[in-house]
């Protein structure tokens, strides 16, 4: 598949034995210091300098190792790598190419060499590419165990990854928690990979339990999501999730519940549409270090079912780094949840909470805005702004290995979570309540870590500094979780 | 604080403490197009009995009682702090408050009431539950459209799939689910017999007065004998049963004079009604016992959030 | 005449039975003096037991049986009035709701219970393929009835509670309504005494490693010689046998061990005095029959020696 041509004979490289902790390092540091490193290292081998901007052309592309998946949507992946105009574009090219392979999800290892081609069409300048890729068994599955929200579960999960040859995948998931929460899921992902706009479809039906002790509730939901992934830059930055969902939900009552609690307890339908729209600049999920995300979503439940309202949320975050030791953060979160007629409910399980060892700091889980017999109800407007600032270990010990997975911060945040009644006259004041009348601020500091670069953990000590009488307060914190203020 | 659920008897000691009488409200699901038959018949026992008790309380409707009892079962009242449901927990919470219905009997009489009830509870409600879910023509034409008509499609046939599911592992666990309607009528011809003799000539189970067995049976007889001449024949066939036993007709329709001023039954028993139309007077005080116009809806809200 | 052939689960702790419908059928058999051949048995074939064999025909439910015994005029309640007969009809169904689930309790999820006492005695009973399958599926069945009856309660400590309280009062219930009187209707015993007899007599007499209820039940004294009166009078063989076996064992376990086992020596003590109580009662007993029928004779001998004296 494809032409070759070389120029220099005798230029072999072995880029990247490609694992994904180097595609991590790689990721974080900065990549064309990175390629400099690795260029320097071939240059003193070969015992003369490369100019990386030298002139050159692809003239083929192999992929080795190719045994169910079909040609098409390599081909879709790969063809980018044409327009390289000089070796540095190659390489940059390569390593996207290799990336989007793997976002297929039908590869194991996946290598690059690049040599200069051979044969009867080879151009003067021109190189070949050769990706080894190592295509996954057709069922994997795994047992892990996963501690978080103060239960401890096992989960199971099986894969059969690239069904028919075109990324096709069936996942499934089962994780039965200690404290006798069982969920399971079963998704059906399917790639569109064929024009240069990259479209992820995604179908999944859960059955997921969880309970809330601070609202004096458990949840347990059954449902159907589907959910259209597409990039329309192709780059990665710009993200747009189309979601339909339908879920039954039924409310539990516990043991010993407010009674406005009581009153929503009981099964219900949403039926909900689901735009999320995000912009992805950072260089890192857990600890950015420059960059910011942007992201709005918005969700309108009422396509049948008893449930509905239109639920708007942004969430922004910004990093900036004006010393290797020092990196400022400023996360901003909000929502406003409305409700669309009288006929249609909103339920608890839908509104606003603030409060928890990542969320709003400095109060316990659920711990600020509108309470009744220690029950928290929460409520349909809410914002929280967090200032951190963080700092790698004192001494750094264990530098560029385990010692990079902790950070030291000191934040100071705040926010609001109330029940908010729109008004569209010119009623400023009133619509600015929520940011002047009992906020909540707390500042504090501690020790953050990241978790297999998803998940994020800390330990804080914080001291509220403006709080209300029902809320509940906590000055030591322990977090665990995937998303963070 | 929290709504304690009455479980055990350290709560009931408690409880005595709190001042008397208040504000009860009594939630059960709509009574026009939802409730089923033996829901229906639960919750005129308790209205029967609070009446009875010379108690005011006031009727929330709600679609999900169910889900909001403390047990899974309609009707439950709030009193104060407490949520109670079912008819015997009502019976002894209201009794440790100190309103009995049978204080004035014997420990013996006592004894019998309480064997009543369980002979009531257990009949009745299995052959109302047996009628409702098990019955393939009232299933279809009542019981399905009924329950489901708070809910929206799909989730409607799914939660009728899921009572229905519930509903006949209990009766199975019972005895009852292999039983041929006939059999049910029987059990329930048995049981009315044996209420009908016990109750021989007087106005109620115990003599004079009405005891908590009479807010019982009167709820049955009421739910089943008022069953509208529309519905399926195998429920009719129920209510033939139950329309052979004048004497229990009689009584029900007593209680609802004296005691709800409804007339309901009227219709039901007019042809017993002329025997016992001399008794009225002996009654007529009961106008008294009117229930208060109910509180608005704003006012019970102050009530729950400054406790 | 045909025989009537009666087939149950066999007995042990002074039972005939140990199951509750056996015991009912058995009782009220015994009650009217039906001439039975009785096969106990520890192989559940056929979990439907009772089985009453009669002109060829077969009856499993204790309804059935009844019938049948009315039907050949075996009938204890044909003296009493319809209110009555009311009467029997509700305390038998609340019997059904309030002490079955307990015995159930007790019987087959209760853990202790299961695993000191029940499981080991039928896997003894059963014969050998069945002693792994039935106890088992009972306790299936147990969980299930609990399952349910209350579907929103999870927690089993939480049910144990509900269903040992219910059965609490049913039971002081019972003891105010016996009284003093010998049987719950009449002078004679009638069907309600077999049925009370029949939920009674197990909890009573199973040497349970957790008494809960059984102590609240040997707190009512005189359900207490109810039962021990219907043993001694219909079951006295069975009562015999197990005594003499006790007290066998109690000899033995005397003579190795000083300081024999309190519990027994309790029971035992526990049970001779329901045996002095039963006998005083029972005494009682032919005296009034006496004075009814003269065809027994020792008693106006007996009224003849004081006379002379």
């Amino acid at each position: 598949m494809g032409t070759v041509h070389a120029k220099e004979s005798n230029m072999f490289r072995n880029i990247n034995g490609s694992s994904s902790n180097e595609k991590e390092n790689f990721k974080e540091d900065n990549p064309s210091l990175h390629f400099h490193e690795k260029m320097n290292l071939l240059e003193r081998k070969k015992g003369q300098a490369v100019d990386l901007h030298l002139k050159a052309r692809v003239d083929r592309i192999h992929v080795d190792g190719l045994i169910r998946t079909k040609d098409d949507i390599i081909k879709a992946q790969v063809t980018e790598l044409f327009k390289a105009q000089d070796f540095y574009d190659i390489i940059i090219h390569a390593y996207k190419v290799r990336e989007k392979l793997q976002d297929l999800g039908c590869f194991g290892n996946i290598g690059i060499y690049i040599d200069t081609s051979h044969g009867p069409h080879a151009t003067p300048e021109g190189v070949e590419v050769t990706f080894m890729v190592n295509e996954m068994r057709r069922l994997t599955g795994g047992i892990s165990t996963m501690v978080g929200n103060n239960e401890g579960s096992v989960i199971v999960q099986a894969k059969a990854p690239n069904l028919f040859g075109r990324g096709e995948r069936l996942q499934m998931e089962y994780s039965y928690g200690s404290k006798s929460s069982t969920n399971i899921s079963m998704s059906v992902v399917k790639p569109f990979m064929g024009s240069s706009r990259h479209k992820i479809l995604t179908g999944s039906v859960f059955n997921t339990s969880n309970r809330f002790p601070w609202s004096g509730f458990s949840q347990c939901d059954k449902g159907l999501l589907i959910d259209l992934a597409f990039n329309p830059d192709g780059t990665g930055i710009l993200k747009h999730n189309l979601q339909y969902e339908a879920t039954y939900r039924e409310i539990i009552s516990s043991k010993q519940m407010s009674f406005r609690v009581r009153e929503q307890c009981g099964p219900n339908l949403k039926s909900a549409l689901r735009h999320i729209c995000s912009i992805d600049k950072r260089d890192s999920l857990i600890f950015p270090t420059t960059g910011s995300l942007v992201q709005f979503s918005t969700e309108v439940a009422g396509l049948g079912g008893d449930i509905g309202f239109v639920k708007n949320e942004l969430t922004v975050q910004t990093n900036w780094t004006p010393h290797e030791y020092a990196t400022f953060q400023m996360g901003f979160q909000s929502g406003l949840l409305r409700g669309i007629s009288n006929d249609m409910k909103i339920n608890i399980a839908d509104q606003f909470f603030l409060g928890g060892p990542l969320n709003l700091r400095g109060f316990d889980m659920r711990g600020c805005g509108p309470r009744l017999d220690g029950n928290s109800l929460g409520g349909n407007a809410y914002w929280a702004l967090a200032l951190h600032l963080y700092t790698p270990l004192p001494f750094r010990p264990g530098r560029h290995s385990f010692g990079d997975l902790f950070k030291l911060h000191g934040f100071i945040n705040g926010g609001n979570v109330s029940n908010f009644t729109f008004k569209f006259a010119n009623d400023y004041k009133e619509n600015m309540k929520i940011f002047k009348e009992d906020v909540r601020c707390a500042v504090g500091g501690g020790i953050a870590m990241k978790f297999g670069n998803i998940a994020r953990v800390e330990l804080n000590l914080v001291m509220p500094l403006l709080f209300v009488r029902n809320d509940v307060l906590q000055q030591f914190q322990f977090g665990i979780g995937l998303q963070y203020l | 604080m929290p709504y304690p659920l009455l479980a055990d008897s350290i709560t009931l000691e408690l409880e005595a403490q709190e001042p008397w009488p208040q504000l009860i409200t009594l939630y059960q699901p709509y009574e026009v197009e939802q409730i089923l038959l033996p829901d229906n018949a639960n919750c005129l026992a308790v209205q029967a009995f609070l009446k009875m008790c010379g108690l005011d309380f006031q009727i929330e409707p709600r679609s999900n009682a169910e889900y909001m009892s403390p047990s899974g079962r309609v009707p439950f009242i709030k009193c104060g702090q407490f949520l109670i449901s079912d008819f015997d927990s009502i019976v002894t919470f209201i009794g440790n408050k100190g309103t009995s219905l049978s204080d004035h009997l014997s420990a013996n009489c006592k004894a019998d009431m309480r064997a009543y009830i369980s002979l009531v509870n257990n009949i009745f409600i299995n052959a109302e539950l047996y009628i409702c879910w098990v019955d393939e023509t009232t299933l279809n034409e009542v019981t399905k459209i009924r329950h489901g008509s708070v809910y929206p499609w799909p989730l409607n046939h799914y939660l009728n799939w899921q009572k229905r599911k519930e509903v006949i592992k209990k009766l199975n666990v019972l005895g009852w689910y292999n039983k041929t309607l006939e059999e049910v009528c029987n059990e329930v011809q048995n049981c009315c017999t044996a209420l009908s003799e016990r109750l021989e000539g007087s106005d109620y189970f115990s003599g004079e007065k009405p005891t908590e067995v009479d807010a019982l049976v009167y709820g049955h007889i009421c739910a089943l004998s008022m069953i509208n001449p529309s519905l399926p024949r195998t429920v009719q066939k129920i209510t033939a049963t139950v329309q052979e036993f004048p004497k229990l007709l009689e009584h029900a329709s007593r209680i609802g004079r004296n005691y709800l001023n409804n007339c309901m039954l009227e219709s039901a028993c007019d042809f017993e009604m002329c025997a016992s139309s001399s008794k009225e007077t002996l009654w007529n005080y009961s106008e008294s016992i009117e229930a208060l116009p109910p509180l608005s809806e704003d006012s019970f809200e102050i009530l729950l959030l400054n406790p | 005449m045909d025989m009537f052939e009666l087939t149950i689960w066999k007995g042990d702790w002074g039972l005939p039975s140990v199951d509750t419908e056996c015991l009912q059928v058995l009782v009220y058999a015994k009650f009217n003096g039906i001439p039975l051949k009785v096969n106990a048995v520890g192989n559940p074939f056929n979990s439907n037991l009772p089985i009453l064999k009669y002109n060829n025909y077969t009856f499993t439910k204790v309804k059935d049986i009844i019938e049948v015994f009315r039907e050949n005029n075996y009938n204890t309640e044909q003296n009493l009035s319809r209110k009555e007969c009311a009467k029997i009809m509700a305390y038998d169904i609340m019997l059904k709701e309030k002490l079955f689930p307990a015995l159930q309790f007790i019987w087959w999820v209760d853990e202790k219970n299961v695993n000191e006492l029940i499981r080991p005695w039928y896997c003894k009973a059963m014969p050998f393929p069945f002693n792994f399958y039935y106890p088992g599926k009972f306790e299936r069945q147990a969980r299930v009835i609990f399952e349910a009856l209350y579907p929103v309660e999870d927690d089993i400590s939480i049910i144990e509670n509900k269903v040992y309280s219910e059965a609490q009062k049913c039971l002081t219930l019972l003891s105010t309504s016996l009284g003093e009187s010998l049987y719950f209707l009449s002078e004679k015993p009638t069907l309600l005494d077999a049925v009370v007899y029949s939920y009674l007599a197990p909890l009573l007499k199973a040497p349970l490693p957790n008494p809960a209820l059984q102590n609240h039940l040997k707190a009512c004294t005189n359900l207490v010689t109810f039962v021990a009166r219907i043993s001694e009078r219909y079951f006295s063989n069975e009562c015999h046998e197990y005594k003499t076996k006790e007290n066998a064992q109690n000899v033995k376990q005397y003579t190795h061990n000083e300081f024999p086992n309190k519990r027994r020596t309790q029971l035992v003590a526990g049970f001779f005095v329901t045996l002095m109580m039963a006998t005083y009662a029972f005494s009682n007993g032919i005296l009034e029959v006496s004075a009814k029928d003269s065809e027994i004779s020792d008693i106006p001998v007996e009224d003849s020696i004081t006379n002379n004296e």
